[in-house]
């Protein structure tokens, strides 16, 4: 469990003039639950675009790695290769959740599976399992618009999870929700990712959210200026990271990948 | 009204003209106003037409004429449409903004289609430059052998500025259906769902239509009528047609799109059958140009097959001249009837790139390839070309066969000119949309 699976080395990405991320190291372990955290403009969507492969780096790397598995340095691939890699090995969870409006709940969780070549009828036999322990039995046959946010985020967090991705990537997931939705839709993703020996890297900027856990993470001005899992990088102000194991049952254990 | 203008020249005087969508408007009304005013002053030209030895078939080329600008209205209409939406696109925001800041709905009104409104007037009055262009080749092509000359294809201002204002109504009457479409609130621009009901009336309408044009043509052929009345009724049989077509097109649309959907086995395909069954009314005027075009193809097919079968021993010079002269103009009408449907799909096809960036986003992230996005979308507009185009020229066929008789309709000229325009129509709006990749790629890794 104390393999990297993520490592950054020298980051750095540059738009035009603005350096978004200045200099970023970072070993992200297996099955650890980061959060990413700073200012607007601190540059955490970018680190998490940077690590995910969607944008390309100015200088420095990433590699994807992990236990029994062959490193492959991500900011070398070529745009094409980096679509294949998120496609294969990545999950994403969007603060709009980003579903597509012309299919119905099962079709946009399906759909992540026969991107990857999973014939439909499969997809969505599993779509519709992962659906139903999400809590959404009764809405798989329904339009995006006729569900609620926090019910369009769980669609978004089954989609992330159909191809048993290593990492998800989740940027500000609970940022449109309240208090009450945002909580349930933690619990799902934690319960979806982590709490199945999955990693998870999720941008924030709500301390609470970022207390649920392992590891966080803060970024200023395109540096990480504290982390929790190294405190020499500065003071810790947050509150205690959550533990993992054996707190919620995962029920899971019927869908078949 | 005052509040709009007032706000008007800060909203609009530095972002109007830039990007690209703002240049595609542009072009697209330039092309239209282009190829409108020169098919308008070919008819004003045959108007005033009258070379010695033609005497009475003048009549002819001018009706003809007519029936080919009356044709082209829809193909330049859908264009004016189609670029009306995209500029319209460019300020959803801007919109609920305002409307946050407590601008009224008549504010809101005229400043969402003052913007498209500019660009359409921009680019109306640089058509006339590529009027002026176009009128050099097209006024030297033979009719009766002598070109029709650039002096008489000039149309005087007062025409000209009619045909550019009809443009600019097209334009205003798109974009304020647009506005309808959708609901600006100061949270932001949503689709309004409008009710999606089965059309009933518009089915029981288009049989009476198709009932009352069967009996038209029959009575065109046992009745020895005028050649003006026949004329008129043909004309009526043409608008009928359209009407048929454009009540079965919509169905059409719906009913490929719920079995394709069905049998989807690739992510692809079941993207591509839910954009047409999400929007038949939509996808559905993209394909309307070229069923239109196939439908009048039968019409013009059939007339340049009987022209060739006539006993050309008995015939005036200028008779015999006839038949090549109408392959001449069936041919100019149905090139100039594809660039404007090229140009209208293109922009179409923007606009939708546009309205799903944040979706195109999202899947490019999932890791869906760009190239996958763009075959998604080109399956989307061409899956309904083929069949809809195909049910037109069918319905053509029954209409004219009455008229010329079955042995007609079916000769090796009508079949050729018909599948020529279903072909060549869908391979110039496919080879069209390949210029919209980059857009596609633009926007999935916009992120």
């Amino acid at each position: 469990m104390n393999t990297p699976i993520l490592t950054a080395h020298a980051l750095t990405k540059t738009y035009q003039s603005t350096q978004a991320l200045a200099g970023i190291d970072l070993d992200v372990t297996e099955g650890e639950a980061l959060a990413v955290m700073g200012a607007s403009g601190s540059g955490k969507t970018t680190l998490l675009h940077a690590l995910a492969g969607i944008i390309p780096i100015t200088s420095g790397a990433v590699t994807l790695a992990g236990s029994g598995r062959q490193a492959r340095e991500i900011s070398s691939l070529g745009a094409g290769k980096r679509t294949d890699l998120r496609r294969g090995s990545f999950g994403f969870v969007f603060q709009q959740g980003l579903l597509m409006p012309e299919l119905t709940a099962k079709e946009n969780v399906a759909i992540a599976a026969m991107l990857n070549g999973t014939p439909r009828r499969e997809a969505e036999r599993s779509a519709a399992a992962w659906l139903e322990s999400l809590g959404l039995a009764g809405h798989l046959d329904k339009r995006i618009g006729q569900l609620s946010g926090g019910q369009q985020q769980r669609v978004a967090i089954a989609r992330s999870q159909m191809n048993d991705p290593l990492v998800t990537f989740a940027d500000e997931p609970t940022g449109a929700l309240d208090s009450t939705t945002s909580a349930e839709v933690l619990d799902v993703l934690l319960r979806s990712t982590v709490k199945r020996g999955r990693t998870l890297i999720m941008v924030t900027h709500d301390a609470q959210v970022a207390a649920t856990c392992s590891r966080v993470v803060t970024l200023s001005d395109g540096r990480i200026t504290h982390d929790t899992a190294h405190p020499a990088h500065g003071h810790p102000d947050h509150a205690q990271p959550a533990t993992a194991s054996g707190a919620v049952s995962t029920g899971f254990a019927h869908i078949q990948h | 009204m005052r509040t709009a203008l007032t706000v008007m020249p800060l909203l609009l005087s530095r972002q109007t003209f830039a990007g690209v969508p703002a240049m595609l408007t542009m072009l697209a009304f330039m092309a239209s106003a282009s190829l409108f005013l020169l098919v308008t002053g070919g008819l004003w030209a045959f108007l005033h037409w009258n070379p010695p030895g033609v005497g009475e078939l003048a009549e002819v080329y001018r009706i003809l004429a007519g029936m080919a600008t009356v044709l082209l209205i829809i193909p330049a209409a859908s264009l004016g449409m189609a670029s009306a939406k995209l500029s319209a696109r460019r300020h959803d925001e801007r919109l609920s903004t305002l409307s946050l800041m407590g601008a009224g709905t008549a504010t809101i009104t005229v400043l969402a289609i003052a913007e498209p409104l500019i660009l359409a007037a921009v680019g109306l009055i640089a058509g006339i430059g590529g009027y002026y262009l176009l009128l050099v080749p097209v006024s030297q092509i033979p009719f009766q052998g002598a070109g029709l000359g650039f002096e008489n294809m000039m149309l005087p201002l007062w025409l000209t500025a009619c045909v550019l204002a009809v443009l600019l109504l097209i334009c205003l009457i798109s974009t304020l259906t647009g506005l309808r479409r959708v609901s600006i609130s100061p949270l932001g621009v949503r689709a309004r769902a409008l009710d999606r009901r089965f059309p009933v009336g518009r089915i029981i309408a288009a049989v009476v239509i198709a009932v009352m044009l069967f009996a038209g043509v029959t009575v065109v052929r046992m009745v020895s009528l005028s050649q003006g009345v026949v004329m008129i009724i043909l004309l009526s049989v043409v608008a009928g047609g359209f009407v048929i077509i454009n009540v079965l097109g919509v169905l059409t649309v719906r009913l490929i799109a719920h079995l394709r959907a069905k049998r989807a086995r690739t992510a692809e395909k079941l993207i591509a059958a839910r954009m047409l069954s999400d929007e038949p009314k939509q996808y559905w005027r993209r394909s309307a140009g070229i069923a239109m075009t196939a439908f009048t193809a039968t019409f013009a097919g059939t007339g340049v097959a009987l022209m060739q079968t006539a006993d050309t021993s008995h015939m005036s010079p200028s008779e015999a001249l006839l038949g090549g002269d109408v392959l001449t103009g069936v041919l100019l009408t149905l090139g100039i009837s594809f660039v404007l449907i090229t140009v209208s799909a293109v922009l179409n096809q923007a606009v939708d790139i546009y309205d799903r960036r944040d979706t195109y986003e999202t899947l490019g992230a999932a890791g869906m390839q760009p190239a996958t996005m763009h075959r998604i979308n080109v399956a989307a507009v061409m899956t309904p070309i083929v069949w809809v185009s195909a049910i037109a020229a069918s319905i053509g066929l029954l209409l004219v066969a009455p008229l010329a008789g079955f042995a007609m309709v079916t000769s090796p000229v009508t079949m050729g000119i018909m599948l020529a325009s279903i072909v060549l129509g869908a391979l110039i709006v496919r080879a069209g949309l390949s210029l919209t990749r980059p857009l596609t790629g633009r926007m999935a890794l916009a992120a």
